[in-house]
C-alpha cells in the first residue's frame, strides 16, 4: 500500500531523514519507533506532503506521491493525524467532524458516519456543540482520530496519538486504535514514544535512530536491543 | 434626537463593517493587512456609477454590478501582486507593500478614467421618507440598512453552515490542519479575496448613495474607517468587524450632532485609541492562530 523508498530530509544542514526505506501493507499496523529527534515525525510528515523530501520516492498504491502538496496526498486516501490535539480550537465539535468529509460527496453516507463517531465517543457526543478548544486533552485527541476516520482513509498515519495523556486516556486511544485494526481493518501507521504498547498492538515495526532506521521486521519486543533501550528490561 | 443620530450612525457604521469585514478576511486566511481593499471598495462604487449611468437600472443592479467587479479585481489582486511575492518567502512586509502599490496604481487608472472630481449617483430613488415617532427614515437609507445587515446574515450563513465556509475557517485557523483534510487552501484563500472584495465593491455602491458623493480617492478615507473597525472588533473576527464597524459610524455621527462636525474623524480616532489601549486585541480579541 505505502512504499518509501530511500528517503531524504533535511532542515537546512540538519540531516533529519537519511535513506530511509518502509513499507506499509493493506490491513497492517505498523509502529514506527524510537527516541526524541530520531527523524519520527519528521518522516511521517514527508510522507504526508507537508514537509518536502531531498531525494528518494513515496509511493501509494504504485502512485508516486512525492511531490505532490499535502491537500492532494491527504485526498489520494492518505491521511496524517498530527502531533498534540490537531482540533481546530476555534470551530465546535461537530463542525470539526463535519470537515472530517471535507473531501467526501455522499452527504447522507457522512451524516451518518458523524452520527456513528458521536455514538462510539459519548464525551464527544455530550460536546457537540462547544468550542474544541474547551475539550480535555483526550477528547481532543478521540475528535482528531474521529474526524480522521471520517474521512475514511485508506492509510492512516498516527503521530504520537497519546503524548502528553493520562495514563487511563493513554490506554483508552490504544483501545481505539485496537479496534481500528481487529474490527475494521484499516491501515495504521503509527509513531509512538510508548513503545511497548505500540509494538504490542502492531504487525511490524521499525526503529528508527538519528535519522535511519536501525531495526525492523516483527516480533520487535523480543529483540534484546529493543527490549534494552525501548521497553526498559 | 439621539434615537436619529443613533439610525444614522449604525447605518453609516454598517457600511464599515462591510469594508472592515473584507480586511478581517483577509487578514484570517493569509495574516496580511490589504491595503489595496480601500481602492476595491472605491472601484466598486464607481462601477456601480456606471452601470446605473449606461442601463439606467436601480441601486440594486448596480450593487450586483459592483460586487462583481470587485470580486474579479480582488483576485486578480491576490493572484498578480500577493501571491507571487508570498512564494518568494521574502520579508513579512513585502506582500504588504505590494498591495500599497496596487492601490495606488488602482487609484490613478480611477482618476485618468473617471476623472479626479467628485460625481454623484443620479437620483432615481424616490425620496420617500418614514415618520416613526421621533425618527425619519428614508428609502436610501433603508436600502443601505436592508443590503448590509442582509450582506452580514448572509456572510454568518456562508461562514457556520456551509462547508466551504468552515473550510475558510479552518484555513484560517491552520494550513497544516487544513491541509490534512484535504483542503486545497490556495483556492479557499482566492475564494476569501472574491468574498471580501464583493463586500467591498457593495460598500462602494451604499457609500455613493448615501454621501451622493464619489472620487478616485475615496478609499482612502473609507480605508482606513474600514481597518479601524477591524481593529476595535479584533484582528481576523468576523463579528468584531461587524461592531467595530457600528460602533464607528454611532461615534462619529453622535460627535457630528453633539460636538464640532470638524473633528468627526479625529473623534472617532481618539474613541478607537482609547478602546485599544484598555483592550489591545479589540473588543472581541483577535482569533487565536494555532499550526499544527
Amino acid at each position: 500500500m505505502l512504499r518509501v523508498e530511500n528517503l531524504h530530509v533535511s532542515y537546512g544542514k540538519i540531516r533529519a531523514v537519511r535513506d530511509v526505506s518502509i513499507e506499509v501493507n493493506r490491513g497492517e499496523v505498523v509502529a514506527l519507533i524510537g527516541p526524541n529527534g530520531a527523524g519520527k515525525s519528521t518522516l511521517l510528515k514527508t510522507i504526508a506532503g507537508i514537509l518536502k523530501c531531498e531525494s528518494g520516492s513515496v509511493f501509494l498504491q504504485d502512485e508516486p506521491i512525492h511531490n505532490m502538496a499535502a491537500a492532494e496526498v491527504a485526498r489520494k486516501g492518505l491521511v496524517m493525524v498530527l502531533e498534540g490535539r490537531s482540533t481546530l480550537k476555534n470551530m465546535t465539535v461537530i463542525e470539526n467532524l463535519i470537515l472530517g468529509g471535507y473531501m467526501r460527496s455522499d452527504h447522507a453516507e457522512i451524516a451518518q458516519d458523524i452520527q456513528r463517531m458521536l455514538e462510539r465517543f459519548p464525551a464527544l457526543k455530550a460536546r457537540q456543540s462547544q468550542r474544541a478548544g474547551t475539550l480535555s486533552g483526550g477528547e481532543q485527541q478521540m475528535l482528531v482520530i474521529a474526524r480522521a476516520l471520517i474521512s475514511r482513509p485508506s492509510l492512516l498515519m498516527l503521530d504520537e496519538p497519546s503524548l502528553g495523556l493520562a495514563p487511563l486516556m493513554t490506554a483508552e486511544i490504544f483501545a481505539i486504535i485496537r479496534e481500528l485494526k481487529t474490527k475494521h481493518e484499516t491501515t495504521i501507521l503509527l509513531v509512538e514514544q510508548n513503545a511497548r504498547q505500540a509494538l504490542q498492538l502492531a504487525d511490524r515495526g521499525y526503529v528508527l535512530e538519528t535519522g535511519r532506521i536501525v531495526l525492523e521486521g516483527a516480533g520487535l519486543a523480543d529483540n534484546p536491543a529493543v527490549r534494552e533501550a525501548y521497553l526498559g528490561v | 434626537m439621539l434615537m436619529q443620530q443613533i439610525l444614522n450612525g449604525v447605518m453609516l457604521g454598517s457600511t464599515y463593517a462591510l469594508i472592515a469585514l473584507g480586511y478581517t478576511l483577509v487578514f484570517g486566511v493569509l495574516h496580511l493587512v490589504h491595503l489595496a481593499h480601500g481602492e476595491v471598495f472605491m472601484i466598486g462604487a464607481f462601477v456601480g456609477l456606471q452601470v446605473v449611468l449606461w442601463s439606467g437600472g436601480g441601486s440594486l443592479l448596480a450593487i450586483v454590478a459592483a460586487s462583481v467587479a470587485a470580486a474579479v479585481i480582488g483576485m486578480l489582486i491576490y493572484l498578480l501582486t500577493i501571491r507571487p511575492i508570498l512564494a518568494r518567502k521574502g520579508h513579512f512586509l513585502a506582500p504588504m507593500i505590494s498591495t500599497i502599490g496596487i492601490g495606488i496604481v488602482l487609484q490613478e487608472v480611477a482618476t485618468r478614467t473617471f476623472g479626479a472630481e467628485q460625481v454623484g449617483f443620479p437620483n432615481r430613488l424616490e425620496a420617500t421618507a418614514w415618520h416613526i415617532g421621533p425618527v425619519t427614515v428614508t428609502s436610501v437609507q433603508l436600502i443601505i440598512l436592508s443590503v448590509s445587515l442582509g450582506l452580514m446574515a448572509a456572510l454568518h450563513i456562508f461562514v457556520t453552515r456551509s462547508r466551504m465556509g468552515m473550510a475558510m475557517r479552518a484555513a484560517a485557523e491552520s494550513s497544516v490542519i487544513s491541509h490534512t483534510l484535504g483542503i486545497r487552501t490556495d483556492r479557499i484563500i482566492l475564494l476569501t479575496f472574491a468574498i471580501a472584495s464583493a463586500l467591498g465593491g457593495a460598500a462602494g455602491v451604499l457609500v455613493g448613495l448615501s454621501f451622493n458623493a464619489i472620487t478616485p480617492y475615496m478609499g482612502v478615507d473609507m480605508g482606513i474607517k474600514g481597518l479601524a473597525a477591524m481593529l476595535l472588533g479584533g484582528l481576523g473576527n468576523i463579528y468584531g468587524a461587524m461592531i467595530g464597524g457600528m460602533v464607528i459610524g454611532v461615534v462619529e455621527v453622535i460627535s457630528v450632532a453633539y460636538l464640532a462636525s470638524s473633528y468627526r474623524d479625529a473623534f472617532a480616532f481618539i474613541v478607537i485609541i482609547a478602546v485599544l489601549a484598555i483592550r489591545p486585541r479589540g473588543i472581541f480579541g483577535s482569533t487565536h492562530h494555532v499550526e499544527g
